[in-house]
């Protein structure tokens, strides 16, 4: 090969020269150093020309007069002279195609389709799966229909129990307010009455939550006195348990099934002094026939509470001169058996079981002239939802907290049925046996008090802490002098005050105290109850060492 | 940017597996994606034109003044250039190179402008002033200035279409580009670029 070009060189260096040809010259450049010479003075130039561009055409041409305008301006007018129809004319484009046929019809139906699943999926879901829950549990009660059992009724200013379908002697006002709203009276807490009373809403809205053990659904509704419902079923066998009404006159009413042996019903037992054995009462009498003393009533409310019927089941305990009388409303026949079994080895008892409920019914607490705002509440409840990451917390936040005070409510009205019915004056007559006895039943309500108390200051202090702005130091410790009696009427009302600061709180009451004070209250509340608790504690130990 | 003409980005639809399945068992993501895919990969689209308007609107530009337009309407048909990229590629066409092909719109583009304009703006008239002014540059030592000039002067002795084939080779395109550009052959580039490139060694002699 002999001497390059500079066109050559040029094409080479631009790598424009085909892979043979520049194979061969970059052999010839390798050993020609004159071509090498000759090419990197072209490169020379190259680099000047690239420094000029640089120095010269970038720093001193013109810049551009004007800001550049918004290319994407541009771009809309491009999209909209492109396609003027838009996703109309998309479609209608694809409908018109001349190609289109059943395959094009199929697509379009399945557009169709998919909106209407994600419709179903998004927005219908808690309506279909309410109805559909209903429909299984309503199913499952008519297959498997259920024994009598009793139930727990609680509105705002009362508490008493009853057995659905039986006629109440009198009719409540708790009555009137469900006839007015259309939902069955007779059998409340069923799936059939909750499906009645939904089927026949013009307009509803259905929540469904599941729970550990139980579904809720909620329905409200614009229309009728009935302004939202919520009935919680039991998962494993849909069984409804539980029941809360919201209508619209701001009355509530919760009704819960009162479970064999474990769900409270303190006010038959604290408010009703006595129940009449109606017809059809079963007595079981055993014993030898002299006076029954404060230790026999001790032994039959041990045994009561050995069989757990003092936290709870609606059965009240009362002496007479000759007998002891056991008094059970509306227990299920297995119930009464168990009862009648625990008592049997006691003296001087008489146990009547009927099965209708107490005519006449004291009104618990006096319902308050002055309450909260609802919207103040709302509010409240708003705050904490927020806190607490959003209002499905907030709902499981609540029922949690609600789920524990009613054992501790159950558990502080035990107590103080122990303190109404072993008075200060009776209990000097007792053996030492029978104060341990006594002792023992105390510590163990208190144990399962305290239990409770700290779950529900654990649950509801760091969120109420940071409501509230401070985070309350425990209140003058509590301290109680001489008697364990009065300490435990003091230590019931602490309780209550807990309790209806709860019940305000998660919507379940109304009460007087403003929503701004209400975190700090219940906090100051549960701390000074957890203070009460150990008070009562080092009472009894106190006692225990002064008898010593 | 090539493969944006092509429909290969998934659409909102094939994201969702249900769909996917649906539309996998009755063959049917043709007509369905032809109604939304457009909405989605007009806007990628329009990102990386924008993009490409970003790094080398100001080439063009430049490009267009050294074919004698005057600023405003260079700035004006540097933006109509990447316009009609954006066109063009929205209506599906396949561009390989999108750099090449701004310029020889811009080139094409910038000749009709020209023509209707009453005369050519003198390019070089304000350049070579500025050049030659002695406070442009303070760090630009006399010989510098001196050489800059006359490398100014070289370039603008150069016939246009050495001149242009050189500007367009220095915004990078490839021989055949700036054929396409020019309307003529790939070889016939690398002549003018020799001579161009043979006058500018002299002046820096």
């Amino acid at each position: 090969m002999g001497h390059l070009e500079d066109e050559q060189l040029l094409r080479y260096a631009d790598g424009e020269t085909p892979a043979r040809a520049a194979g061969e010259i970059r052999s010839h450049l390798e050993a020609c150093w004159q071509c090498r010479e000759q090419l990197e003075e072209l490169q020379n130039t190259v680099g000047e020309c690239v420094r000029y561009r640089k120095n010269v055409l970038q720093r001193h041409l013109p810049p551009p007069p004007a800001p550049w305008a918004d290319i994407y301006r541009g771009f809309g007018k491009i999209d909209a002279e492109l396609d003027p129809g838009g996703w109309w004319e998309r479609i209608a484009r694809v409908l018109r195609a001349p190609a289109f046929n059943a395959k094009a019809w199929a697509s379009v139906a399945v557009a169709l389709l998919v909106v209407c699943i994600l419709f179903y999926r998004f927005r219908l879901t808690p309506s279909v799966q309410a109805a559909e829950l209903l429909r299984k549990a309503v199913a499952a009660a008519d297959a498997h229909p259920a024994k009598a059992r009793l139930i727990q009724v609680r509105t705002k200013d009362r508490r008493f129990t009853r057995v659905p379908g039986a006629e109440a002697a009198l009719a409540s006002p708790v009555q009137a307010l469900f006839e007015a709203a259309h939902y069955d009276w007779a059998d409340p807490l069923s799936a059939k009455a909750y499906q009645t009373w939904r089927d026949a809403l013009a307009d509803k809205q259905d929540e469904v939550i599941e729970e550990r053990d139980a579904y809720r659904i909620r329905t409200s509704t614009g229309s009728g006195e009935l302004m939202a419902a919520t009935l919680k079923i039991s998962l494993q066998d849909l069984r409804p348990v539980e029941e809360r009404f919201e209508f619209r006159n701001q009355e509530w009413v919760e009704i819960s099934e009162i479970a064999e042996n474990a769900a409270p019903t303190p006010s038959l037992i604290a408010a009703a002094p006595e129940i009449k054995a109606n017809v059809g009462a079963k007595t079981l009498v055993s014993g030898p026939s002299n006076s029954p003393t404060i230790g026999d009533e001790l032994h039959v409310l041990a045994a009561l509470h050995e069989a757990g019927a003092d936290l709870g089941d609606p059965i009240e305990v009362s002496r007479t001169s000759g007998e002891i009388l056991v008094a059970g409303v509306g227990i299920t026949p297995e119930r009464q058996q168990e009862i009648s079994g625990a008592l049997s080895s006691q003296k001087h008892v008489v146990v009547r079981f009927s099965e209708s409920a107490p005519a006449r019914l004291q009104p618990e607490v006096a319902a308050s002239t002055e309450s909260v705002g609802d919207a103040d509440i709302q509010q409240l409840q708003a705050r904490m939802a927020e806190q607490i990451g959003g209002r499905v917390y907030f709902s499981q936040l609540a029922s949690q907290v609600l789920d524990l005070s009613e054992p501790m409510m159950a558990r502080a009205y035990a107590l103080r049925r122990l303190a109404e019915r072993i008075p200060m004056e009776a209990e000097s007559s007792l053996s030492e046996q029978d104060r341990q006895l006594l002792r023992n039943m105390r510590q163990e309500h208190t144990a399962a008090l305290r239990r409770q108390t700290a779950e529900i200051d654990r649950l509801l202090k760091p969120v109420l802490a940071s409501l509230s702005g401070v985070v309350r130091t425990s209140p003058d410790r509590a301290t109680f002098s001489g008697s364990w009696q009065p300490a435990t009427e003091e230590l019931f009302q602490s309780a209550r005050r807990v309790d209806k600061l709860l019940g305000v709180m998660f919507g379940a009451a109304t009460g007087e105290s403003s929503s701004e004070q209400l975190p700090s209250q219940l906090l100051s509340s549960l701390a000074q109850l957890r203070s009460g608790l150990e008070a009562y504690d080092h009472l009894s130990t106190q006692t225990l060492e002064r008898r010593k | 940017l090539a493969a944006v003409g092509e429909r290969g980005c998934p659409g909102v639809f094939e994201q969702i597996p249900e769909l996917r399945l649906l539309m996998s068992s009755y063959s049917l993501g043709e007509e369905l994606t032809s109604i939304v895919r457009p909405e989605r990969a007009g806007l990628a689209l329009q990102d990386q034109v924008a993009q490409l308007f970003l790094e080398a609107r100001e080439d063009v530009y430049r490009y267009l003044l050294s074919l004698g337009l005057y600023p405003p309407q260079a700035q004006e048909g540097a933006q109509e250039v990447f316009l009609r990229l954006y066109a063009t590629l929205k209506k599906g066409e396949r561009i390989q190179n999108p750099r090449a092909w701004i310029f020889r719109v811009a080139h094409n583009l910038g000749l009709k402008i020209r023509a209707r304009q009453n005369f050519q703006a003198p390019f070089d008239a304000d350049l070579e002033s500025r050049l030659a002014g002695p406070a442009m540059d303070p760090e630009q030592s006399l010989i510098e200035r001196e050489q800059g000039l006359r490398f100014h002067k070289a370039i603008e002795g150069l016939s246009n279409q050495q001149r242009q084939c050189l500007f367009l080779r220095l915004e990078g395109l490839r021989y055949p580009e700036i054929g396409s550009a020019l309307g003529i052959s790939s070889s016939a580039v690398g002549e003018f670029l020799r001579r161009a490139i043979a006058r500018l060694k002299k002046s820096e002699l």
